[in-house]
């Protein structure tokens, strides 16, 4: 979902095999473009993000919309538009020394 | 989500059917480390915010906000996580008493039945709680996101539906950071974000935030909705205000839930260090 963008709604493409661009986006803003079919697993765009910076796929935490991506989440499923965002981001680790 | 825990099962948390927990001639220091009184606070000296364990994997996209000096640590096997729960439960067994005592008991009987690494489905996808993770929180490993997100579940779960309470992930700080750097001005999504229609709506009259600090330490924002007011609570620093950038980005997001109010920041004192 991008912010700001009330006013430029777009028809929703429904075919399950068109491809859409989804951009994934690190808390630093880097970002890495994928096109992936809207009923393709997302998890599939994950295992490509997680080889293409050279980490494990389970240290890194996907977001929509604030939300966790699941194992069975595709863009069809998720109601993803054109363009939507991805964020990307670390998993966090807290504590003090006992 | 369906609740998952029975009264009868709920251990209490600070066991007041266990005198013996600040008795000095109890030796166990970790268990005295963790039920013990909090020193006395002194708002003069600065806290220190230990250098976190590491894992290997997670140097991935670490943010800025880091400290520096991080040892990597490899993410704890199996049999390591059982052999801690088990001192963990022992201590706990032998220096309570009561239900507490029992429950000890009970888990130490049953722990070593369980999968490694299998999701527990009383908690959501979200917290993706796993049996090894269950096993870092009773051993001495520092606590996940996903540790932080079923504890908040597991309160929500308490509370019941009714709750006016609306506790956000553990990663939604920073993830508001990231949705400002990309919005030109207030914030206004172009479809609602997790719990905001609650929060919009005025059916949350309490908002919990959660926030990993220094990279390393995990504290906690309070927004009254009603009120208009923001608590801010860390262990290692109660006299401390919180990190202005968060605040900021906390303020501009209630500013587009909540326009027609101006969230103060009130003083609150945290009540144990832990």
């Amino acid at each position: 979902m991008s912010d700001n963008e009330n006013d430029n709604v777009q028809p929703k493409n429904e075919d399950p095999a068109a491809p859409i661009n989804i951009k994934v986006v690190t808390s630093q803003g880097e970002e890495v473009f994928f096109k992936i079919k809207r009923n393709t697993k997302l998890s599939k765009l994950q295992g490509a993000y997680a080889s293409k910076v050279g980490k494990d796929v389970g240290s890194i935490r996907f977001l929509y919309d604030g939300n966790r991506l699941h194992e069975d989440d595709t863009p069809a499923t998720l109601d993803m538009e054109e363009g939507d965002t991805i964020d990307v981001m670390v998993e966090q680790v807290g504590g003090t020394v006992l | 989500m369906p609740g998952c825990f029975d009264d009868d099962d709920m251990p209490e948390l600070f066991p007041d059917d266990s005198p013996d927990f600040h008795r000095p001639d109890r030796q166990d220091d970790r268990l005295r480390a963790r039920f013990a009184p909090p020193p006395p606070y002194d708002c003069d000296v600065p806290p220190s915010y230990p250098d976190p364990p590491l894992y290997e994997d997670l140097r991935a996209l670490q943010g800025g906000s880091s400290g520096s000096g991080f040892s990597t640590h490899r993410t704890p096997v199996w049999d390591e996580l059982l052999i801690s729960s088990r001192d963990w439960l022992n201590s706990l067994r032998s220096n309570s008493t009561g239900r507490t005592a029992t429950l000890a008991s009970q888990c130490l009987d049953r722990i070593g039945q369980l999968p490694p690494d299998e999701l527990l489905d009383c908690f959501s996808s979200q917290s993706a709680l796993t049996t090894t993770l269950c096993l870092e929180l009773l051993g001495d490993h520092w606590l996940r996101d996903e540790h932080i997100l079923a504890g908040l579940e597991f309160v929500e779960q308490r509370l019941g539906p009714e709750s006016r309470t609306v506790f956000m992930p553990p990663w939604h700080m920073l993830n508001l950071s990231m949705y400002r750097q990309r919005a030109a001005g207030p914030y206004n999504p172009s479809r609602p974000r997790l719990r905001e229609p609650a929060i919009a709506s005025g059916h949350a009259d309490i908002v919990v935030l959660p926030a990993l600090v220094h990279g390393n330490h995990w504290v906690i924002f309070y927004v009254d909705t009603r009120a208009a007011t923001i608590r801010y609570a860390d262990s290692l620093s109660p006299c401390g205000a919180p990190d202005a950038a968060m605040l900021s980005d906390l303020r501009w997001w209630l500013a587009g839930l909540l326009p027609d109010r101006n969230f103060n920041v009130v003083e609150h004192t945290s009540p144990r260090k832990g």
